[in-house]
This record gives C-alpha cells, structure tokens and sequence, in this order.
C-alpha cells in the first residue's frame, strides 16, 4: 500500500427542480471509481431533492441556496463552501459522467498542466453521439462546435488537445484557479458562462484541454428548451437562448479583451453583427434580429459593471490578447460559417426558413418569440434547419435526383433562395429605374412642386392662412404634417422628404398585396402577386403625371383592401378571426387618413371598395362579414375624419364645391377609354402600358375558374372589387358623374390592387386545387396564364433603363424663373390655366378639361401641392376667364388686376418638351382658350418655354398697392364689378418686407392702400401703430385710407378657432396612437367589462325566457 | 408545400364551408368586360364633339364686360380706290362707349371714342381719324352686342363685308385676280400686343407659289401692312391667296379691283380664319351676259374631293365633282353650266371629304352696261353651330350717312343649312326696340330649302338693321343695290352670341 493519496476532488452539482434523468446523474456519480470524490449538491430553489440525493449519495453534502440565479452564481457560492479540494467538478444536474470520468480527467489535467479538463459530451439517451468534444471560439466570441450536429462517435475526436471553451455540462477546474478569477461571472445567468470562464482562465495563463477519454452523458435542458430561463431573466425583454448567447458572447469580449484589442475588435464585432441584422431582416428571421440587438443594447446598457470586471481581469492577466488570439479562430466563425453553408447547401438550409416560418406561425399562435432550439456553441446548428432535407445527400449537397434517381423538375419560387433572387432582382429594377430620380431629384410638374423649407411647411400646417387663390382662411390639408414629419425625419432635407414619399409609395403598395395575400396565399403566390401589382403601369403613369395623389393612394389602397377583407374575416385567418372590428377600424382609418391627407378621393374608394366586396360576397354565396365590412369602412371613414378634422370640416363648409377635393376632370381627349383603363394606362409615353398588361389580367381570371373554397371566395369579392373601380373610373372618364370626378388613377387603384391580388390566387389555385380536377382545359389555361404573367412583367423591365420612369427630369419652375421681374417676390401672382392633367400647380375647375389656380412670384411652391377645396374670391378670376373665352370680356387684363395677377401662364403638357432633352405629350387647354386669351388687348403674349403660353396683363397692379389718388371703387360681392383703366391706375408697390407669415411692412405715404387678399377680419393695416380702417374694394379686396405717411405693417392673426382645431387634430393623432400601440391594455380597459356584460346580459335574457317558458309550459 | 398548409387554414371546418358560387362572379366580370367596353364606344361616339366652325365674326353677347372688332384695310383718304367707312350696329338697350384705333400703312394710329346710341346704326370713317394710304381700325366697346361691317368704296363700286372679330394665325382668300385690269391687294393688320410675322402664300393655275417678299412678313403690334400680290404674281387669272402667321397673329382681308372689259367692280373679302368642310352659298342667279363662278381652295396639304351640290326651286341638280390637290383652287363657272338656268335663283352647297376642308367664295359678274359696280364676290358662309341668339344685317349705311348713295337691300336669301325643319323669323332694330317686320316674316324651312324675302317686304323694313332668329343653323344673304344685278354686293348675317 501507498500512502501516496489522490488529489482531493468535490464534484459540485448545480441541481434546480431535477427531472427524472436526476437519479441516473447521481447513480453516475455514485459509481465513480475516484477515491477521492467527494460531492456537494447545490440546490437553487425548487423542491427538495434531499432525499433522492439521500437514496443514491448517501455521503453527499446537500446545501441549499435562497435562489435561482443561474449555475455560475451557484458554483460560486460553493467556492466559499470547500476548502482542501485540488480540483473542482463542476457540474450540471443533467450530465452524467461515466464511472472513470473523473479519474480519467485529473490524470489529464496533471498529464498536461492544465487548468480547466472538459471531457467528451455525449447525447444523454444515445452516448453514441457527440455533443462536443470541446469547443472553439473566433475573436468576436462567437462559439463554435467541433463537431457537427449529432455526429456519431467512432473515436474520430479522441485526442487530447486544447481548446477555447470548455462547454458547460462536467468541467474539472482547478481549486486555485477558480479563486483566482473569481469564480464565474455573476452577470451570466445561462449560456456563455463557460466561454467566459475558459476565457479568464486562459488570460490567467491556464491551459484548457479535452480529454476525450473521460466521456459524460449531457442532457442539455437549457440549451436544447426543454428548461425554461424564463425565472433566471425575468424582467428582461430578451429571453430567447440565442438572445441570451448572444449577449453573453458580446460581454465577454467587452471584459477579456486589453483596451487595444478591444478597439479594433468591436467595431469588426460590430459590422459582423450590423451585417447578419440585415440578413436576419431580409429572410424574415425577426428571433435572430432581435436577439442581435438586444445583446448589443443589453451590454451598452451595462458598461459600468463591464467596466469593473475588465479591471479584475486585468489584475489577473499573465497572457496577451495575442498569444490568446492563436487559440481562437481565424477570421469570423459566424460569417464563414453562413457562407459554408450557402454556397454548399443553399439559403435556404443557411436560413432555415421553412423552420422559421413555421415556428412564425406557432408563435404567432401563441404569443412568444421561438425559442432556437439548439444554440450553445452552435453557429451552423443556428442555420441548420433544412427544409428540403429530402433533397440533400449526405455531404448536405443538392443532387438534383428523387429517390428513384429520376431527374428532379423544378417548381419556380418554390425555395426561399429563388424567392429572394427574385425579390432582389425586383429591388434591382426598382433601383436601376429609379436611378436617375434619386439622384436628378423630381421635376416641377404636377404635384412634385419644389417644398419650401421645414419650418415653412410645419407653417403651413399650422397657420390659420393659405395664399392659395388670393388667400383663403381654410384649414390646410394634413398632407403638409406628413410632408414635414417625413423631413423632420430626413435630417430636414425636403428634397429628399421629397423624393422619398414619391418613391417609398412603390415599396408600400407592393408590400401590401403581400400582406393581402398573406393569410391565403403560398409565399410564391404573395411574390408573384407582388411583381404583377409592380408590373402595372398605374405607379408610372401617377409618377410621370406627378400626381402624389394617386401615388399615396397605389401605396394605400392594398392596405385598406387588406384591412376591409380583415374587418370580414374574410381572409379565413386564425389571426382575423380574434381581431376586434373597432381595432381594424381604427386602423383602416388610420391609413385611410393619411392617404386622405394627399389624395382625399380615397375616401369614397373605401366605401366603393366597402361597397364592392359585400357584392361579391352575395354573388359568390358567402355573405359572412358583409356586415362588418361596411361598418368597417364606414367607423373608419369617420376615424378617418376626426383626424383631419380641421381641414374636413373647412371641406364641407365649402358647400357644392367641395366635390372638387376629389379631383378636376380632364377634357375628353385627355382621358382614357375602357381600353386603356383595362390596362391601366392613363399617363403619358415612358410608361409601360403596353398591351402585355393585358395579359396580367387576363391571368388574373385564373382564380375565378380553377381556384375553391377561400380562394374562389376572396377572387370573386376582389374580382367584385375590380369591377366596381374599372366601371367608376369609365363614369368619371367620361363624365358621367357630373362635377363629382374623383382623380381617376385613384379610383383605379382597387382594379389595380384586384388584378395583382387575383394573379396570386390563381398561382395558389394552381398549388392547391388545381390538382383535384382531371386534365383538360384548366391545365391549359393555367400554363397559359403562367406565360402571360411572365410576358406582363416584361414592360416594367424594360421600361427601367431609362432610370427615371419617363418622368420629365425639367418641370416647370425652370420655365417660368424667365419670367422677367420674377424676383419681386410678394408683390404679384402668377395665374395658371390648363387641363387639370398638366396643371402643376392644384386648382379649381372651370368646366370639364379647365381649371385654374395661381401662385404667388412665379414658379410653383409646395403651396401648390394642394388646393383648398374653395376658392373664395378667387373665383373672380376663373369668371373673368370664362368670360374671355365666351367673347364677353377683351379686357381680361382688367378683371385679373385686382388680385395682383401679373402673368397668365397656359400649360399645354404636364412638362415642357424641350428638343434633345424630354418629351412630353401633349395636354392642351380647350381650344377656344388660347385664342381668347390672344384677343384680350391688355394681355401681351411674351415668349416662354416649350409646353407653356406666357402673357403679360399690361394692366397688373401689385399684390400690395399704394396710389396718391382717390379710393378705388368697392364694387359688390353679388354683382359683377369690372374694373376700368382709371380704377387700375398709379398704383406701385409697397409693404415689399415679407415678416414670418402672412405679415408684411414698409412705408406708405397718404392715398389708397389695397391688398389684394381674401377678405378677413384677422388682417390689419397699422400706420406708425395705429389701426388704419379697412374697407371692401373691386368687390372683394381691401382697401385702406392712409392720411399720413409712416411706418406701416399689414398682417394677419390666426384665428384661435384655429388653433384649437389644430390642436383637437394633433390630440386625436396622439389618442389614436395610444390605442394602437397599447391596444391590449385599452381593450382590457373598456371592451373585455363591456362585452362580459352583453354576455351576462344575453345570458340572463335567455335564461328569462327559459324560465317564463318552462313556466308557461308548466302551466 | 408551405402555400398548402397556409392555403389550406380555415377558420370553419370543411363540413360547415358554404359552397362558393363560380358562376355569377364570372357572370359579372364578363358582363362589365363587356358592357363597359361597349358604353364606351357607344359613349365614345356619341361624344365626338361636332367641331365648332371658326367664323371671323362673331358678336360679342349682349353681357360683355368689353368686345371688340377689327376692320382692316381700306384706303383713308378722299381720293382712296376704296374708302374705308365702319359701320357699328348696336343691338343692346344701353347706349355704349367705343373707342376706335385707326392705324394707317405709316404706322401713324389715333384714338376716338364715340357713343353707340341704343339700339341704333352708327358710322366711323377712319379717315376722319387718321388719313393714309391704307387705313386699319380696331373697335373697342364697353360691352356686347354689336357687330361692326366695313364698307369699301371707289371708283370702281362699292362693297361691304363683316369686320372680324377674332385674330388668327391663319387666314385663306378663295379666289382674286391679278389679269389685265385687276388689282388684288391683301391687308395685313395685327391688333395684338405682340409682333408678327407672316408668310403669305399665292395659288394660281400653275400651282403654289411664295414670293420671296412676301415671307417673313414682319407687322409690328398695332400696325398694318398693304400688300399687293400683283406685284410678284403677274397676269393670274386665279389667285387664291393663303397667310400663315409664323407668329403673333393677324386680322387679313382682301380688297380686289376689277376694271376690264367694261366690267368695274371691287370686293372686299374678309377672309376665312379656317378651312370648312362645309360651305353655303344661299343665292346665286346667273344673268344674261353675265358670270359666276366658284372658287374653291384647297390650302391643306392633302387632296379634297369636292362635291358642289345645286338646288333650284324645282329640285336639286346633278352635282359637280372634282378632286382638288393639295394647295390647289378649282374654279367651277356655274354659268357655263347648263344644268343651271339663266335667271333662276339657285344655292349651292360645298362639301368635301378626304381633308380638313376648304375656303370657298364665288364671283359674279353683271351684263355689261349696267349699274356699277358689275362685279363682286363673296366669301360663302358657313353654317354656324354656335349658340347664337341671332344673325344681324346690318343696313348698308344709316339715314344720315348711307354706304353709297341709294345703297338699299334688294332681297334677303335665308337657307336652311341644317338636317332638321327650320322656323326663322325677321324683326328689324328701330330706336324703339327690336320689332317683328310687318307683314310679319316667320318661314318654316325644310332642310335645304332656300327662301327669298322680296324687295318689298325689305323695303317695308326701313332703313334699320334686320335681326334674324332661327330655330336652326341657317346661311343667309343679303343682295344690296345699287349694283349691275343681284349678287354683286352683298353682305352676309353675323351671328350674335348669347
């Protein structure tokens, strides 16, 4: 005998409420064949295992801590507890060591010097395969296996070797060495403790080896899920495993690394975790999204106990960064790990998608964000999900051949591979086409009028006064709010606000005929539907007329389409069917508002739309939801209201024309007829209208004659949907409904939003359904359909080289700064005359194909992007036309001075047509304007650019006029009044200083003073202080008497009224807010007591009447 | 597939699904697919806007703030071959405030504002104003209802024609002469602000031709410009006459001399702003010894084919044909004709298929010896689809200064020019409003019916401005004497706007 004695080792069990496995482990540990061994159970909360500790250890030391707070709190409590053991087995409840585990490792850990012993880990219930066999690490902390995923043991690994991580499960640590660095790190309740415990004791200058001879059975109940963390982190947002991972890695690179190396690694970290976000992001992999973030949050949120740590670790330090930097990875494990499996088993199986979109839906079901379900050390195994397993061989490749070796064909967009080729070769055109919009910004036709600066459009949302017209006291539209939030974001850039609000409209409208068809559709059927719904030429033919209107209303109406199916449940969802009418209401109102604050015809497409979709439910026998589909549109059209009440209630104020809001008609050549509404061609060349569009609705009646069920149910009410748009857009196309004409690339958004939504159901008709009819003619019209899908994709294609749509790059402002004395700012108007089609500026209707509007100094302003719904006393100017143009006036010159109108500009095109440059078809005016404009002797017609007439009124007077003379005359507000040249005459200019808004200064001397704005009560006229009396003139102006000459500033106060609407407006937004972002809670708060009444209340009736009736049968 | 198992969700079990109707779904979409494609093209068809004529003259409504009238060309002093007289026809109740601008060939222009009296004729010799060679008035009036004529006269006859109302860029002369004893001269008058620059083109029997002078015709704002087409276009017996205006616009008329053969006569032409595919001339009579023809100009650039339609009082003839080349004038002498009788009154209707249209005009010509003048032509009217409340006559002169001594209407020809019956009637414009002529004149016209009111019945009228109010688009001619016989001068209605 020998009195050579074993070092000492106390193997400390971590136990937190054991399962059934818990016996095995310490059976395992009670067959040990180490003399030395002693055991100490930590128990952390949970019930009492004493006893079956008691049953299988009968020398074992049971403590039992107050809490839970994780296994490295445990071990380091147990520290304290041991005094006199070489070594520490740490160890997990859930892993079982063979019987010569721990002799196996001491002798190792002698053999080489080493500080920390991992064995070889098993699977629990099948020891023939490994878990891990030590682990690795790159530079950033990433964790990664050395073996794969269920590798099965042939003794392939058995070496002994060092490594980066010892994994969690059976370590043996040296006593010492644990004191020495303290033991784990408290801050790491589960995953990653072990990454940094190998790590510190490395810096510390111990060596960590596996010593695959020593083997243990691992469980792995945290990292594979089957043992919630939930209790370790509660409070915490993120608790996913790989949230968890990912933050614990990131800390312990925060605390290991020497302040040098740190700085270079971080951002490397960085720029890793910024680029796998995007990935996340774009595969739809939200788990892994949010765990990235929130690790880097989660430790930046922490830096004064990272900062205290990094200083225990360096008084610990012995080894540098760079001799440890040997020991880890080269490069990025994560990122050579993904492109590994990308270029060798595809995205898919690199993405798991399959995997991700069904537990998408799972925890969509329940609630929770999906857990990975193995993650520890794992960067492959975070990827390894493979949705077509079938067609992997064993080296994971793709072989192409079934299982009988037959040549595989292949199903298009079937793989989330193809499907994101696809998307990005999608994103591709866009980008290509819009290539020259992005960079050349948009030109000044239409609505894209250049927008003055932030401050100015938050002004103009707010002031009580618009100069639109001759100014007008009307509530200005909520468009400007959204204008000027949209900046505000864009680092006040308005151009960019600018652009950015035309361009964005694509990306939206297409992303909502993918949430349309989400419930119902295969992820290839929403593509397809997506592309088709891009293809249509509708968004061109708007961005080529500079219609924003119609822009917002392409984004939006698939949306609102979207959420009026969802009010019906008609979507067949799980989801929709829990959804409450009041909350889809409110937001369809929502959109519905927004998209009203640009394009206000909106508003009637969403009952029409409302309207159609309860017709087809009738025709197609299934009126379930009809009911709430009305009510939907119609409380949201009321939600819709409140938040833009001021400028809705300046609307109906406006009486009979306020139908104009919805839109002006063109002149009958400039609208389309029902072949070009079919095909969704209402703008001018440049546009993709071709008639391979044609072709994308054909194919869009696929549905409608294979598809059943749901999907025969939804393409007939959205195919109902279509016809009512296509029918409502020929009826104002041809001016069948009188002076209501909303704007026609509106209307024909839900045709639009019909065709690509039914193009998506015909290709899930052809998944599901048509398979259970015999082959015959439905096969055939489905190949033939697949065919005119790709022929109707191919405009748009070809339509991206240009790199702007078609879209003018020159619009009109560029014209008319050429205008002489256009510099003058304030002291004259411009009047605009054309069909409301090439208008750049937004006016009102002067009969069919006529509109005018005026703006102030020249070129069109962000004023001009919307008119109020009234003219006021600008319509003074639009009879004077009228009247010209009947013959009745030669002296139009005249009736426009007194609003300051200086120049009559005629728009003939949407653009001017420049030679070598652009070329914009032609949008004249009626005919007989431009001659009655040339026989008006007071109007000279100058020179000007291609697309515009320009003449000067010779008899123009100031905006701001001052003469030494007698008063003009006040004319009447009922009956004409036309001026004669002795009324016009000796007027100049005055008050020329512009203060900040409607305000304006200068010197006046005695004589008459008019202005020629709407009349208000809120404009004053103040002669060195003091009040100067206002009185009407020409009818409708002011004019003011001066006796004395001095200082004088005209100005205009905001009504309170005012202010007190905009306020309820900007009180209604937050209030909506609120609702949505706390729905639940608000629901809590009023729906839940309230619908439990109505149930009790039902449930007491009805208990009534079986009473009375048991009574009355009693009797 | 993962579409199978999301396609396949449904809130319902199978065996409660109702059954989705196909058929009345496809029912609907074929029949809007359908449907609203044949609404459209029936809509389509139906809304084919019947182009408005462009007339020259046209009365401003009687609700005017301001109208205005451009009589251009006309000699301006004594000694004038065609001295320039306005006549203003005011048929408003309210006495109104013109202001005549005469320009002379000089550039030399003055003002004069005169009151046109209620309902009333009144006269303006430019020449009081401004004296010239050549002399351009442009009237302003403080309000509508008032159609201005321009009287030329001379040594070689007298003629009137309607002042323009309008300014174009484009105006055409059927028919003209520069042979032996004839002097076609073109006014080139711009009342606009802005200067213009114009082309005029000549069309004669050997095809289209432009002198050099005559392009690049600057006329300045506000002036006239005289030129005469003889100078450059020698010895034509045919000469249509078409000027474009590269830019601004212009007022044209035609002043044409005839002296030859014994025939005297002059002519002035306001021309035609526009081609039309449909042209009236509502009374035409051949005389012994006499002539008529007409003239029919294609300014376009593509070929017409003419049909020149005659209707006698006993029924219509054969037509006469003929294609006529682009930028080409064909001269139909209807008095070589033997379809058309000597002294029967006839109208004629022009119309053309294949282009944009045509000008027409027609010249006649007296037996030698009679009255001067024995020639003059007319530009032929066209059938107005405007909203008019009526055509005006102006009287050739008024009672205290008459056109030409003894200058009175011979006979008033109104022509149903419609596809639908016609009630017409004629009142005359007396300082005491408008009256109904006695015996009153109320005549129902068939389509195609010409009606010719007598000498007497105009007579009876007085020396007054006649107003015309037809149920329908109608053409009308007025024969004025003294003149070597019936169609040598006359004067046609101007419509009034509403």
């Amino acid at each position: 005998m020998s009195d050579v004695r074993a070092p000492a080792v106390v193997a400390v069990i971590v136990a937190h409420d054991p399962g059934p496995w818990f016996d095995e482990v310490l059976e395992a540990w009670a067959q040990q064949d180490y003399e030395e061994l002693s055991v100490l159970v930590l128990v952390s909360g949970g019930e009492d295992p004493t006893e079956t500790i008691a049953r299988h250890l009968p020398g074992a030391f049971v403590r039992r801590l107050e809490t839970n707070a994780g296994f490295g709190a445990a071990i380091n409590e147990a520290i304290g507890m041991v005094e006199g053991a070489a070594f520490l087995a740490l160890c997990h409840d859930d892993c079982a060591p063979d019987p010569d585990a721990v002799h196996l490792m001491v002798e190792e850990s002698y053999r080489s010097n080493a500080g920390i012993v991992t064995p070889k880990i098993v699977h629990f219930d099948d020891p023939s395969r490994l878990l891990h066999v030590g682990m690795n690490a790159d530079k950033t902390g990433a964790v990664v296996e050395r073996v794969r995923p269920d590798e099965v043991d042939h003794g392939q690994h058995d070496t002994v070797r060092d490594v980066f991580v010892a994994p969690g499960g059976l370590n043996l640590v040296r006593s010492d060495l644990l004191v020495e660095i303290g033991g784990y790190d408290d801050g790491i309740v589960a995953m990653g403790e072990d990454l940094d415990l190998s790590w510190r004791a490395q810096i510390t200058g111990a060596r960590v080896v596996v010593a695959p001879q020593a083997r243990a059975r691992h469980l792995e109940g945290i990292a594979s899920g089957t043992r919630d963390t939930t209790p370790l982190v509660a409070g915490e947002l993120a608790t996913t495993l790989q949230a968890l991972q990912r933050r614990h890695e990131l800390r312990a690179v925060l605390k290991n690394y020497k302040r040098a190396k740190l700085l270079s690694v971080l951002p490397q970290a960085f720029l890793l975790a910024l680029g796998e976000l995007v990935v996340s992001l774009a595969v739809g992999d939200s788990a892994r999204a949010k765990a990235i973030s929130s690790a880097w949050v989660w430790n930046l949120t922490r830096l004064a106990d990272v900062r205290a740590r990094r200083k225990a670790v360096k008084a610990s330090r012995v080894v540098s960064d760079s001799e440890l930097r040997r020991l880890q990875l080269r490069g990025s494990a994560r990122l050579s790990t993904y492109f590994s499996r990308v270029t060798h088993e595809g995205l898919d199986v690199a993405h798991g998608c399959s995997r991700a979109e069904r537990g998408g839906d799972r925890s969509k079901e329940s609630g929770r964000v999906p857990d990975e379900p193995v993650l520890t050390g794992s960067v492959g195994s975070a990827f390894s999900e493979d949705s077509d397993f079938d067609e992997l061989d064993d080296l994971g490749h793709r072989s192409g051949l079934d299982r009988f070796g037959r040549k595989k064909r292949g199903q298009p967009l079937l793989t989330h591979r193809s499907r994101l080729v696809v998307w990005a070769l999608a994103i591709l055109v866009a980008i290509v086409g819009f290539r020259g919009i992005i960079s050349g910004g948009l030109p000044a036709i239409g609505q894209f009028a250049h927008l003055a600066a932030l401050s100015t459009t938050w002004h103009e949302f707010v002031a009580g006064w618009q100069p639109a017209g001759v100014g007008t006291t009307a509530p200005a539209t909520p468009g400007f709010a959204v204008i000027a939030l949209v900046a505000t974001l864009m680092f006040q850039s308005m151009g960019l606000a600018h652009t950015a609000i035309v361009v964005a409209c694509l990306p939206l409208g297409v992303l909502g005929i993918a949430r349309l068809l989400r419930p119902l559709c295969s992820p290839r059927a929403r593509l397809t539907a997506s592309l088709c719904y891009f293809a249509l030429p509708l968004y061109f033919s708007a961005l080529n007329r500079g219609r924003l209107d119609d822009l917002v209303a392409y984004a939006a109406v698939p949306w609102i389409v979207s959420k009026l199916l969802s009010a019906g449940r008609i979507e067949q969802s799980t989801a929709a069917s829990s959804k409450s009418l009041v909350l889809v209401a409110v937001k369809l109102g929502v959109v519905e508002a927004i998209a009203v604050a640009f394009a206000p015809a909106v508003a009637p497409v969403v009952l029409v739309c409302a309207v159609a979709i309860v017709a087809g439910s009738v025709l197609v026998g299934d009126k379930s939801g009809s009911i709430r589909v009305v009510a939907a549109a119609l409380l949201a059209t009321v939600v819709a209201a409140v938040l833009c009440a001021p400028w809705v209630v300046g609307v109906v104020l406006s009486g009979r024309q306020a139908v104009g809001v919805f839109g002006l008609l063109s002149a009958a050549a400039s609208t389309p007829g029902w072949a070009d509404l079919t095909r969704f061609a209402l703008g001018p060349e440049g546009v993709p209208s071709s008639p391979l569009i044609w072709g994308l609705v054909a194919a869009a009646l696929l549905p409608l004659l294979i598809a059943k069920h749901e999907r025969l149910s939804l393409a007939g009410r959205l195919w109902s949907v279509g016809c009512f748009s296509w029918v409502l857009a020929l009826a104002v196309s041809k001016g069948w409904m009188g002076s209501f004409s909303p704007a026609i690339g509106v209307v024909l958004v839900p045709a639009a939003v019909a065709v690509a939504s039914c193009v998506g159901l015909g290709i899930s008709a052809f998944e599901e359904d048509l398979s259970d009819y015999h082959f015959g003619w439905r096969q055939v019209l489905s190949v033939l359909a697949l065919v005119a899908i790709v022929l109707g994709l191919l405009p748009v294609i070809a339509a991206s080289g240009g790199g702007r749509w078609g879209l003018a790059s020159i619009g009109y402002s560029d014209q008319v700064t050429s205008i002489p004395n256009v510099g003058a700012p304030g002291q004259f108007r411009v009047l605009w005359l054309g069909d409301p089609a090439a208008m750049p500026v937004a006016g009102w209707g002067l009969g069919r194909g006529l509109s005018y509007a005026t703006t102030q100094s020249g070129s069109p302003d962000s004023y001009s992007i919307f008119a109020p719904a009234s003219p006021g006393p600008a319509s003074e100017l639009g009879d004077a036309v009228l009247m010209a143009m009947s013959g009745r006036t030669i002296h139009i010159g005249r009736l426009l001075a007194p609003a300051g109108v200086r120049y009559v500009v005629v728009v003939e095109s949407v653009a001017p047509s420049i030679p070598g440059v652009q070329a914009s078809p032609p949008v004249p005016p009626p005919p007989s304007l431009l001659p009655s404009l040339r026989e008006q002797v007071d109007l000279k017609e100058v020179s000007a650019g291609q697309g515009i007439d320009l003449f000067v009124n010779t008899e123009a007077v100031p905006v701001r006029a001052q003469r030494p003379l007698n008063p003009v005359p006040h004319g009447s507000r009922n009956k004409e009044y036309f001026p004669v040249s002795s009324d016009l005459a000796g007027f100049g200019p005055v008050l020329p200083a512009a203060l900040s808004g409607p305000s304006f200064s200068g010197h006046v001397g005695p004589g008459t003073v008019v202005s020629a704005y709407a009349p208000s009560s809120r404009w004053n006229l103040s002669v060195n202080g003091a009040i100067v009396k206002n009185t009407r003139a020409f009818g409708w102006g002011s004019q003011y008497q001066v006796r004395n000459s001095g200082s004088a500033v005209l100005t205009f106060s905001s009504s309170p009224l005012m202010q007190v609407g905009i306020a309820f407006e900007v009180l209604a937004w937050l209030v909506v807010a609120g609702v949505l972002l706390e729905r639940r809670r608000w629901l809590n708060w009023w729906w839940v007591p309230l619908r439990h009444y109505w149930t009790k209340r039902a449930g007491t009736k009805r208990a009534g009447k079986k009473r009375a009736g048991s009574v009355e049968g009693g009797q | 597939m993962n579409g199978a198992q999301s396609g396949s969700t449904s809130r319902r079990p199978p065996s409660h699904r109702p059954t989705v109707k196909r058929f009345p779904i496809l029912f609907l979409v074929i029949v809007v697919l359908i449907g609203a494609g044949l609404a459209d093209r029936i809509a389509g068809v139906r809304s084919t806007p019947v182009p408005a004529p462009t007339l020259a003259a046209v009365g401003a409504p009687l609700s005017s703030e301001s109208s205005s009238w451009y009589c251009a060309g006309g000699t301006g002093n004594s000694t004038g071959i065609a001295n320039s007289t306005v006549y203003l026809t005011n048929t408003s109740r309210d006495p109104l405030v013109a202001s005549a601008h005469v320009v002379n060939d000089s550039g030399v222009s003055q003002s004069k504002k005169f009151v046109l009296p209620a309902l009333a004729e009144v006269s303006f010799v430019p020449d009081t104003v401004v004296q010239g060679n050549w002399v351009a008035t442009r009237i302003e009036v403080n309000g509508g209802g008032v159609v201005a004529t321009q009287v030329v006269s001379g040594p070689n006859g007298w003629s009137e024609s309607p002042c323009s109302s309008t300014i174009g860029s484009t105006w055409y002369f059927a028919d003209g002469s520069t042979a032996s004893g004839s002097r076609l001269l073109v006014s080139l008058y711009n009342p606009a602000a802005t200067n213009a620059v114009v082309d005029l083109t000549c069309v004669t029997q050997q095809g289209a031709i432009q002198p050099q002078p005559f392009e690049g015709i600057v006329v300045p704002a506000g002036q006239l410009v005289e030129e005469e087409i003889g100078t450059y276009v020698q010895n034509a017996a045919s000469v249509a006459v078409a000027a474009y205006a590269r830019s601004g616009r212009i007022v044209a008329n035609e002043i044409q001399l005839a002296n030859g053969n014994g025939i005297q006569g002059v002519s002035l032409q306001l021309g035609s702003p526009a081609t039309t595919q449909r042209a009236t001339l509502p009374l035409s009579q051949d005389v012994p010894g006499g002539s008529s023809t007409i003239s029919v100009f294609n300014p376009s650039s593509s070929a017409e084919n003419v049909t020149v339609s005659v209707k006698l009082p006993s029924g219509p003839v054969a037509p006469f044909n003929d294609t006529v080349p682009a930028q080409s004038a064909w001269s139909l002498v209807t008095s070589s004709q033997s379809r058309i009788p000597l002294n029967v009154a006839f109208s004629a209707t022009v119309t053309v298929s294949g282009g944009p249209g045509v000008v027409v005009s027609r010249a006649m010509s007296a037996a030698f010896g009679s009255s001067v003048p024995q020639w003059g032509s007319a530009v032929a009217s066209v059938p107005s689809y405007l909203a008019v409340s009526g055509w005006v006559i102006p009287f050739p002169g008024t009672p205290s200064s008459p056109a030409l001594p003894g200058a009175t209407p011979l006979d008033l020809a109104v022509y149903n020019a419609g596809t639908r019956p016609v009630t017409f009637s004629i009142s005359s414009i007396t300082s005491s409003g408008i009256v109904p002529l006695k015996p009153p004149v109320a005549v129902r016209l068939t389509p195609g019916e010409l009606t010719v009111i007598p000498q007497a019945v105009m007579s009876a009228a007085g020396p007054y401005p006649l107003v015309i109010k037809a149920s329908g688009p109608v053409a009308m001619l007025e024969n004025l004497i003294p003149a070597g016989a019936g169609g040598v001068v006359t004067i046609s209605g101007v419509p009034l706007r509403y």
